[in-house]
């Protein structure tokens, strides 16, 4: 768990770049800090590791307030992944790796082993990748070592500032599938800063939002999308970002309530929960115009119009 | 008599002339970059003294070789020790500041991520800043064992044993062979230096 606590920061000319801050990462979650660039997000993210102080507030992980740790026992804790990778030019995959575990001074046998799991980890072969240099690799490969390399000591945290921001579209994709893979398996506590809204969406079990040194809101991605909490977060977030992305859409979004008096066929029904695309496929299948929404217990809920369906997925609706 | 009579005549006299002369240049280096590197990498890391060292280095630079010999004589005296002390002094010069210089331009990403995953400053020093300024360094140990040729043969005016002796002793009998039997061999041990000290800067280059 990591807590900002009324965090401020001021740059030495007093320009302020966090106008107090307040959020908590739980235990195992994937928080997205999103923001333009100057939004003071990448700022927040090097207070956890404490490359960058406070001007005023406390930043606590599980309870502890970090300013009483010391910085390098602090980092040990932390994996680091930054854009520009960062691999050592000098050192092979396998010496990339290790060094984390080697200036901790943990048992070599150890330090193999973990090697071991996080190539696996990543996807990439122990025999073919270990001894080369970053420079014989290419930009996806090397931020796959650069991850490998901030779990070597499999910490709780994982800090990640933009690190795919540099790859190209395919590779990116890969990375960030490869990454809620990872995620899914180690449940590991993750800020992820990122500008690119459809990253933050696709990887976020809560976006962080902020904007000029504050933030806006803190929600999961689709409420977010549904119930922006301010005209900036709708405009930032894209008009219609929401039924670009008819994935995230549920039949309940989009239904309408007003059933009374309306005498239901309910022999076609669909639940409330289903996405869209399943219940658009109903519709086609048994020729309808609308839809009757079931509940659990079979009592009809709403209805589900054709023509919002389709307003909504040719983007119409907003 | 021609160049290569007096060559032959004299190889035994030029052949140790030439070992001392680079026994002399090695002995110099040795303490120049023992001297010189853990000045750099003060320098680099300690922003306070960073300007008024590097002044002081530039300066002497500045001032002429022969003059400087001249001040160390009297303080010194005429023995092998001014020569050695007069190379140092030179050669150290382009050793620090090529440690600065290499410790300065290591990208930033690979300091920010040394520090991110927590390695202390001694860490950070002997893992990612030394052997990433190497290549940087070597250039300057290069530059300094270059220089150093001809600062031997000059230091030969102050007792430094070496192909000077044949040099300064050719100017004041006026015989050409004697000059150049003194600077042809300082010329081409220059070239093997660099030769040298090239292979090294490429084979620690990452």
């Amino acid at each position: 768990m990591i807590e900002f606590r009324n965090i401020h920061k001021e740059f030495v000319d007093g320009h302020p770049i966090l106008k107090g801050v307040n959020v908590t990462a739980d235990s195992g979650e994937l928080m997205v800090l999103l923001g333009n660039s100057g939004s003071g997000k990448t700022t927040m993210l090097k207070m956890v590791n404490k490359l960058i102080l406070p001007t005023s507030g406390s930043i606590f992980i599980d309870g502890q307030d970090i300013s009483g740790i010391d910085e390098i026992t602090l980092r040990r804790r932390i994996g680091y992944v930054i854009q520009e990778v960062g691999l050592f030019p000098h050192m092979t995959v396998k010496e990339n790796i290790e060094i984390v575990g080697k200036i901790q001074k943990k048992p070599l046998d150890e330090i193999e082993r973990n090697t071991k799991k996080v190539m696996e980890m990543i996807g990439l072969d122990l025999d073919e990748y270990l001894y080369r240099k970053p420079r014989e690799l290419s930009g996806g490969q090397q931020q796959r070592i650069g991850v490998a390399r901030a779990l070597a000591t499999d910490p709780d945290i994982l800090l990640m500032d933009e690190p795919f921001s540099a790859l190209d579209p395919i590779t990116r994709v890969q990375l960030q599938d490869e990454l809620l893979k990872i995620q899914g398996a180690l449940n590991k506590t993750i800020l992820f800063v990122t500008h690119g809204i459809i990253e933050a969406i696709k990887l976020a079990d809560r976006i962080c939002l902020i904007n000029e040194g504050n933030i806006e809101q803190v929600d999961t991605p689709k409420n977010l999308l549904k119930h922006p909490s301010s005209d900036y977060v709708r405009s930032f977030m894209g008009k219609n970002r929401l039924f670009q992305m008819p994935h995230l859409l549920l039949v309940e979004d989009i239904m309408s309530t007003d059933i009374q008096g309306l005498s239901l066929d309910t022999s076609v029904s669909v639940r409330p929960d289903a996405p869209l695309v399943d219940a658009l496929n109903i519709l086609r299948e048994h020729d309808l115009t609308y839809l009757p929404v079931l509940n659990d217990t079979a009592q009809p809920i709403g209805v589900l119009h054709v023509s919002d369906l389709l307003a909504v997925l040719s983007g119409q609706l907003a | 008599m021609t160049f290569f009579e007096f060559i032959v005549l004299r190889h035994e006299q030029i052949l140790r002339l030439l070992v001392e002369h680079t026994r002399i240049l090695l002995f110099a280096l040795f303490f120049a970059v023992i001297i010189g590197v853990p000045i750099g990498i003060l320098v680099s890391s300690v922003r306070r003294v960073s300007s008024p060292i590097m002044l002081i280095i530039n300066g002497l630079q500045a001032v002429p070789s022969l003059a400087l010999l001249g001040f160390l004589i009297p303080l010194v005296g005429v023995t092998e020790q001014t020569a050695i002390i007069l190379i140092v002094i030179y050669a150290v010069l382009p050793i620090v500041k090529n440690t600065y210089a290499g410790i300065l331009n290591i990208g930033p990403q690979y300091i920010e991520a040394a520090r991110g995953m927590g390695m202390t400053r001694l860490q950070m020093l002997r893992h990612v800043q030394f052997p990433l300024a190497l290549p940087v360094i070597m250039t300057g140990v290069r530059i300094a064992s270059v220089a150093g040729v001809g600062l031997v043969t000059i230091a030969a005016f102050a007792g430094g044993r070496g192909l000077g002796h044949l040099v300064f002793s050719g100017i004041a009998t006026l015989n050409t062979n004697m000059i150049l039997a003194g600077a042809i061999p300082a010329a081409l041990l220059a070239l093997l230096m660099d030769f040298i000290v090239s292979r090294i800067e490429k084979a620690v280059t990452a």
